[in-house]
């Protein structure tokens, strides 16, 4: 069969489709679509993961917030701690400015500026909304209170309200149980797993081996000090020894030193 | 960083540091065999000594301590060259011909010990002006004592002496 012949083949069977499952395969398929249905145990699972989810994101989020405003605290003392005469130390620079960092400043400054704006134009938004919704729709709701034909609906709108505050109030409920209960889930989750992985790194061989290592390495860096220091002293010594006795200063000794018997 | 002084002669501060760890060991053992004992005795309360004859106990225990320091000091020499204090400052006590002390030489260089400590310690003082480094307990054994590690000195006294001598050259080169 020639190159060309084989590659046709080939086409020619991805054309036709998937290759047939074998009866076992196929009811081994069967099995999981039809079993699959999700039994109490499932649904306590997934409940848990939301729990997780919801407790991880607030208190990750709350212990971000808490860290940030920690953190400029500390920045802005720093700001004004820095004598201003020094503020081109800031930059880490006494050069002058270059083009292209005055360009990136600008980026920067035109960044925040705009963030500032958004912030300020968001919230006047939000108030402009209230007031509109206010000014349009307190008249209506005022003639529909005060309006005997339209009694029949506002009877059934004051169910309706009554029973989306009813639900509204059990949300609230459900909310504050589930955000409490996935706090101190997070909270468990994250000792629980830094417990196990500091149990794991603790019986770890490599991590053991590695921190043996480098004890010895430390041990022996120690004693090469010492031993350099020592050295250093018996130069010294003899120095002062010899000034003492107005002795030449000798730079080395006479003999040839002995030639040390590496076998021991 | 300097040139490696292996197999040189160590100097005075080197042994003299590694005799303090010596004597810290001997100190150390010495007094942990002691509590030991008088433990042992008071508890098994067979050997009445202490009371009999206090003298006799006094005698006994410092002979003890003496033996046991020279076996410390013979035996170590003797077997590997270095006691535990040399080990660790990297000395290493060689006969003449760079090997190992025999057992007679490690015995006269101990007695030589005594004998450079009875001499108000002038004995342990040669060593700093003797050109092989050595005290008079070395040359009673005809022994030396050598780095035996990689030897030199800290950076900061070898830049030191390095900036001396070539200042002492280029002093020596000008008058000329």
């Amino acid at each position: 069969m020639t190159e060309n012949e084989s590659i046709t083949a080939e086409e020619t069977n991805s054309v036709e489709g998937p290759p047939e499952l074998s009866p076992t395969q196929q009811a081994e398929i069967e099995e999981i679509v039809v079993n699959w249905d999700m039994n109490e145990q499932d649904a306590q699972t997934l409940r848990s993961l939301t729990r997780l989810l919801v407790g991880g994101a607030l208190v990750s989020w709350e212990e971000l917030r808490e860290h940030l405003m920690r953190w400029e605290v500390e920045a802005t003392q720093a700001d004004e701690t820095q004598d201003p005469r020094q503020e081109g130390a800031i930059i880490g620079s006494d050069q002058p400015e270059t083009d292209s960092e005055i360009l990136r400043y600008a980026l920067i400054g035109a960044f925040f500026e705009s963030q500032d704006r958004w912030i300020r134009r968001s919230q006047s938004a939000v108030n402009f909304a209230g007031q509109v919704s206010k000014a349009l729709l307190n008249p209506v709701f005022k003639r529909v209170e005060n309006e005997p034909r339209l009694r029949p609906i506002q009877t059934r709108y004051e169910a309706l309200a009554r029973r989306g505050e009813a639900v509204t109030q059990r949300w609230v409920n459900r909310g504050r149980f589930e955000e409490n209960h996935g706090r101190r889930l997070a909270r468990l989750a994250a000792q629980r797993s830094f417990d196990t992985s500091m149990d794991q790194l603790g019986n770890a061989p490599a991590l053991e081996d590695l921190v043996r290592k480098q004890s010895a390495g430390l041990g022996q860096t120690a004693i090469d000090e010492v031993r350099a220091s020592t050295v250093s002293g018996d130069q010294v010594a003899e120095k002062v020894v010899r000034t003492i006795f107005r002795r030449k200063p000798r730079e080395e000794l006479n003999q040839e030193p002995v030639v040390v018997d590496q076998t021991d | 960083m300097s040139s490696s002084l292996k197999g040189q002669y160590a100097g005075f501060i080197s042994r003299l540091v590694a005799y303090s760890i010596d004597l810290a060991i001997i100190t150390v053992s010495l007094v942990a065999t002691g509590w030991l004992i008088s433990t042992a005795n008071r508890l098994v309360n067979v050997l009445n000594v202490d009371q009999s004859f206090p003298q006799l106990r006094a005698l006994f225990l410092g002979a003890g301590a003496l033996i046991f320091t020279a076996a410390y000091f013979v035996l170590f020499w003797a077997a590997i060259g270095q006691t535990p204090g040399k080990i660790l400052l990297g000395v290493r006590v060689v006969s003449q011909n760079g090997g190992r002390i025999s057992f007679l030489q490690a015995m006269v260089r101990y007695l030589g010990y005594l004998l450079s400590a009875l001499a108000l310690f002038l004995g342990f003082g040669w060593i700093l002006i003797d050109n092989r480094r050595q005290g008079w307990h070395d040359k009673l054994a005809r022994t030396f004592v050598v780095y035996d590690w990689d030897a030199r000195q800290t950076t900061l006294l070898a830049n030191r002496n390095g900036n001396a001598q070539e200042g002492a050259q280029i002093s020596e080169e000008t008058s000329a």
